[in-house]
C-alpha cells in the first residue's frame, strides 16, 4: 500500500518536471513571478509628488509655509507659478499633480488674529496621489497654524504649557498597525503571493490530470486486479496530494518566509503555525483542480477558464474594498475558492501575528473545502476508473 | 479579397463556437466580470468601516468624543470592549478595522488641563480601509478638540465669530479636481475592467492562433482561405473578437455613464478611438504570443505573464510616477496602461488636444511594432509553406 502510494507520488513528481507545460507553471513560473510580480511596488510609498505653488502673498509667513510643505516627504514643490490657469494646464499635462494657493494678505490676516486659509487643488483622477498629498498639506498647514496660535498666546503672557493645552485640550495618537510605513509592497505582496501559489497549483493540478491520461504507471494502476476501483481512486488521489504538498510547502516557505526577508516585509509568525495552516490550503486547491480536470479536455481549456478569474478572487479577499461592505454574492464566491480564506488567513498569521483563535475560522473553512472537494474528486475518479475497467473488459471479450 | 476575408471570418467563427472553453472565455467572462466588479463597487466610496471602542473612562466627555467619532460617515462603531486585549483580538480576527482607546481619567485630565492622550489603533495591512480610517479618525478627533476649545472660549464670554476665528489659524480648503467625490468606480473600476479584458483578449487570441499552429495541418488551410494574404489572415482572425469586445466596452461605458453618472468631459470620438486602438493592439499582442511560444503552455504562459500582473504595472494600485525604472518601462509596453490614460483623459479630465494625443502615440507605437513583428513572422511561415 505504502509502496504503491510512493510509486504514484514519484510518478506525479516525474510528470511535473518532465512535461514542459507543467514544469513551466509549477516550477519556472514560481521563480519568475517571485521576482517579477513585486516590481511595481518595491518603492513602497509615494514620495516627492511634484506640485506647484501660487504664492500671492510673498511674505515671511507664506515663504515659511512653502518651505515646510516642501520639507514634507510626500511632496516636492517643483515650481512657483503666477495663476490658476497655468496650474490647470500643467495638471492637465500631468507635469504636476496639484497646486497650493496662498492668497493675498495671508500674513496680514494671521497678524490680525484672523483665520487665514490656504487652498489645495489636486488631481483626484489619481485618488491615491491626491489623498496622500492632501493629507500632507493639511497636516503641515494645521501644525503651522497651531504653532502661530501657541506663540500668540505666549506673547499674551500665557504659560507655554497652558498655551499648548489651550490649542488642543487632548492629544491624539493614530497608530498604524502591521504596516507602519504604509508601504504598498507590504500591502500587496503577502496577498498576491498566496494567489500566485493558488493559481499555479490549481492550473498545475489540472494539467497533471490531462497529461497523466496515457501514463503507464497510472494505467497499470487503474487496471490492477487486486485493488478495487475505490481503493485505486483513493490511492491515486492521496499519492498526488503527497507530491503537491511537498512541493508547495517548499514554495510556501520561499513565498512567505524568504520573501519577507528578501523584500523587507514585516513578519510576525512562527513558521510552524503558517505551515500548519497551509496544508489544508494545498489539499483543497489541488483537489479543486482534480474536480475541474474532469470537465476540461485540452491545455487551452485550462488556461482560458482559470487565468482570467485571478483578479476577481484577489478583490473578493477584501484587499481594496472591505469585505464587510460587499454584497453577499461575494461572500458566497469567497466560500467556494480556497484562495480567499487562504489569503485572509495567511496575511493574518504572517503579517499580523494572529494566534489560532484568530485564524481558526479560515483554517476550518479550508478543511471543510478539503473534505468537500475530496469527496467530489473521489467520486469522479472512482467513476472514471470504473469506466476505464469496463472498456478494457469489453475490449478483451 | 473581400470574399476570402469573409471566408476566414466564417471559419474563425465556426471554430469559436465549437470550443466550449473559448466560448465561455469570449462571450461569458467579459459580461460576468463587468457585472461583478460594478456590483462590488457600486457604492463608489467606502463608508461605515466597522471600528471598536474601548472606553475606560465612561464619562460625559468620553461619550461625547465617541459620538463625534461615530458621526463620521466613514466610520461605524460596531463593537465596544472593556479592555484593549479583547479589542486587539477583534482587530486581528478581522471583525473591526480600528480601535479607539480612551484611557481612564480622561475627563479629569481634560478639566485639569493635563492634556490627556487619546489613542486610535488602525489596521493598515488593508491599506485602502486604513487610509480612510486615518483620514476620518484624525478629522473627527480634530473636530472634537476644537469643539472643546470653542466651548471654553464661549464660556469665557468670547463672542462666537471671534472664537471661531481663533479656532484654526491656517485651515486648508481641499479641492479634489476631476473626481470631487473620490469615487472608485470612476478611476479604479474604469481601469480594472479593461485590464481584465486585456487578459481575456490575449488568452482568446493565443487560443485562436495556437489552434491551427499545433493542428496536424498547421497554418495551411487558413492561409489558403486567406489567399496567402497576411493582412486578410490577421483581419479575418481578429474581426469576430474585435466586434464583440468593442460591444462589451460600449456596454461598460454606457452603464457607467448612464447609471453611475461618470462624466464624459472629453470627446466621445477619442474615447471610441481609444477603445478600438486598445482592443486591436491587445489582439495583436495575443497573436504574437500565440505565434512565438515554443509550446502551447509557453504561449499561454508568456501572454499571462504580460497580461495578468498588468494591473500592478498600469498604475491603478500604485502610481506609475513612484515606480522603479523597470516597472515603469514594463508598464509602458502594455497596451492597457495607455488606454487607461485615454479613459481618464476623455471621461474625467478633458485636457487640451496635445495632451489627449500623447497616450494615442504610445499606443500607436506599440501597434506598429507588434504588427511589424507579426508580419515578419507570418511571412517566414508563408515562405515555408509555399
Amino acid at each position: 500500500m505504502i509502496k504503491s502510494l510512493l510509486l504514484i507520488s514519484y510518478d506525479e513528481l516525474k510528470r511535473i518536471f518532465q512535461t514542459k507545460a507543467i514544469v513551466s507553471v509549477m516550477f519556472v513560473g514560481i521563480f519568475l513571478y517571485f521576482f517579477f510580480y513585486p516590481q511595481p511596488y518595491l518603492h513602497e510609498a509615494i514620495r516627492d509628488v511634484p506640485i506647484a505653488v501660487i504664492d500671492q502673498d510673498n511674505t515671511n509667513y507664506s515663504r515659511e509655509l512653502v518651505r515646510q510643505i516642501d520639507a514634507n516627504k510626500s511632496v516636492k514643490i517643483d515650481l512657483h507659478i503666477a495663476d490658476l490657469q497655468t496650474a490647470q494646464r500643467l495638471i492637465e499635462e500631468r507635469k504636476i499633480y496639484g497646486v497650493v494657493l496662498i492668497p493675498y494678505r495671508f500674513q496680514q490676516h494671521i497678524l490680525e488674529g484672523k483665520t487665514s486659509p490656504v487652498s489645495y487643488y489636486g488631481d483626484a483622477s489619481y485618488i491615491l496621489i491626491y489623498s496622500n498629498v492632501a493629507t500632507a498639506i493639511n497636516t503641515v498647514a494645521s501644525n503651522f497654524g497651531a504653532k502661530i496660535s501657541i506663540s500668540r498666546k505666549i506673547a499674551q503672557g500665557v504659560d507655554p504649557a497652558v498655551a499648548t493645552n489651550n490649542v488642543s485640550p487632548f492629544s491624539t495618537q493614530l497608530i498604524s498597525l502591521f504596516n507602519p510605513q504604509s508601504g504598498y509592497a507590504t500591502y500587496i505582496i503577502p496577498a498576491a503571493f498566496v494567489l500566485i501559489l493558488y493559481q499555479t497549483l490549481l492550473i498545475g493540478s489540472m494539467l497533471c490530470s490531462l497529461f497523466s491520461k496515457n501514463s503507464d504507471v497510472e494505467l497499470a494502476f487503474i487496471h490492477k486486479a487486486n485493488y478495487s476501483a475505490t481503493s485505486s481512486a483513493l490511492l491515486l488521489l492521496s499519492g498526488k496530494l503527497l507530491t503537491y504538498s511537498i512541493l508547495y510547502i517548499i514554495y510556501f516557505i520561499i513565498y512567505t518566509v524568504f520573501a519577507n526577508y528578501w523584500y523587507d516585509l514585516p513578519r510576525l509568525s512562527h513558521l510552524f503555525t503558517s505551515l500548519w495552516f497551509i496544508i489544508p490550503f494545498i489539499f483543497s486547491t489541488a483537489l479543486l483542480g482534480k474536480v475541474f480536470s474532469h470537465f476540461v479536455h485540452t491545455v487551452s481549456d485550462v488556461f482560458c477558464v482559470i487565468i482570467p478569474t485571478s483578479m476577481l478572487i484577489f478583490f473578493v479577499t477584501g484587499l481594496s474594498w472591505p469585505r464587510e461592505l460587499m454584497p453577499s454574492l461575494f461572500h458566497i464566491i469567497g466560500y467556494i475558492f480556497p484562495a480567499v480564506p487562504a489569503i485572509t488567513g495567511s496575511v493574518k498569521i504572517n503579517q499580523m501575528g494572529a494566534n489560532f483563535a484568530e485564524f481558526s475560522q479560515q483554517y476550518w473553512h479550508l478543511w471543510l473545502l478539503t473534505v468537500i472537494y475530496f469527496g467530489m474528486a473521489f467520486i469522479l475518479e472512482n467513476r472514471h476508473i470504473q469506466k476505464m475497467r469496463m472498456t478494457k473488459i469489453k475490449e478483451n471479450s | 479579397m473581400s470574399n476570402s476575408l469573409l471566408q476566414v471570418i466564417r471559419w474563425e467563427l465556426s471554430q469559436l463556437m465549437k470550443q466550449r472553453s473559448l466560448f465561455l472565455l469570449v462571450f461569458i467572462y467579459p459580461l460576468l466580470f463587468i457585472f461583478l466588479f460594478i456590483y462590488m463597487y457600486h457604492a463608489g466610496v467606502i463608508t461605515q468601516v466597522p471600528i471598536a471602542v474601548v472606553d475606560q473612562d465612561t464619562s460625559k466627555s468620553s461619550r461625547t468624543l465617541i459620538q463625534q467619532v461615530a458621526a463620521s460617515p466613514q466610520l461605524l462603531v460596531a463593537e465596544r470592549y472593556q479592555d484593549l486585549s479583547a479589542a486587539k483580538h477583534a482587530l486581528i480576527k478581522g471583525d473591526v478595522y480600528a480601535v479607539l482607546f480612551i484611557q481612564p481619567e480622561f475627563e479629569k485630565n481634560l478639566i485639569a488641563g493635563h492634556q490627556p492622550e487619546v489613542v486610535a489603533f488602525y489596521n493598515n495591512q488593508y491599506m485602502s480601509a486604513g487610509t480612510i480610517i486615518f483620514r476620518a479618525m484624525s478629522s473627527a478627533l480634530k473636530t472634537a478638540n476644537s469643539q472643546i476649545v470653542l466651548q471654553g472660549l464661549l464660556e469665557k464670554g468670547v463672542a462666537l465669530p471671534v472664537a471661531q476665528s481663533q479656532m484654526q489659524t491656517v485651515p486648508t480648503s481641499l479641492h479634489p479636481l476631476y473626481n470631487p467625490t473620490l469615487n472608485y468606480l470612476y478611476t479604479l473600476i474604469s481601469g480594472l475592467i479593461p485590464t481584465i479584458l486585456q487578459i481575456i483578449i490575449m488568452m482568446a487570441m493565443v487560443t485562436s492562433v495556437t489552434r491551427d499552429r499545433f493542428a496536424a495541418t498547421g497554418y495551411q488551410p487558413i492561409l489558403q482561405l486567406a489567399n496567402h494574404n497576411i493582412f486578410t489572415f490577421l483581419l479575418g482572425r481578429i474581426t469576430p473578437y474585435f466586434i464583440y469586445f468593442l460591444l462589451c466596452l460600449f456596454l461598460f461605458d454606457t452603464v457607467l455613464i448612464a447609471y453611475f453618472d461618470l462624466p464624459l468631459k472629453g470627446h466621445l470620438a477619442l474615447l471610441i478611438l481609444g477603445d478600438i486602438g486598445f482592443i486591436l493592439t491587445s489582439c495583436l499582442y495575443g497573436i504574437f504570443f500565440g505565434l512565438t511560444g515554443s509550446t502551447l503552455a509557453q504561449a499561454y504562459g508568456s501572454a499571462s505573464l504580460v497580461a495578468s500582473p498588468g494591473f500592478g504595472f498600469t498604475g491603478l494600485i500604485f502610481p506609475r510616477i513612484a515606480m522603479n525604472t523597470f516597472a515603469s518601462i514594463w508598464g509602458a509596453l502594455i497596451p492597457v496602461t495607455w488606454y487607461i490614460q485615454i479613459r481618464l483623459d476623455q471621461t474625467l479630465r478633458a485636457p487640451n488636444i496635445m495632451t489627449s494625443l500623447e497616450p494615442f502615440i504610445y499606443l500607436l507605437i506599440q501597434f506598429s511594432i507588434i504588427s511589424l513583428l507579426i508580419t515578419l513572422h507570418l511571412r517566414k511561415i508563408r515562405r515555408r509553406l509555399i
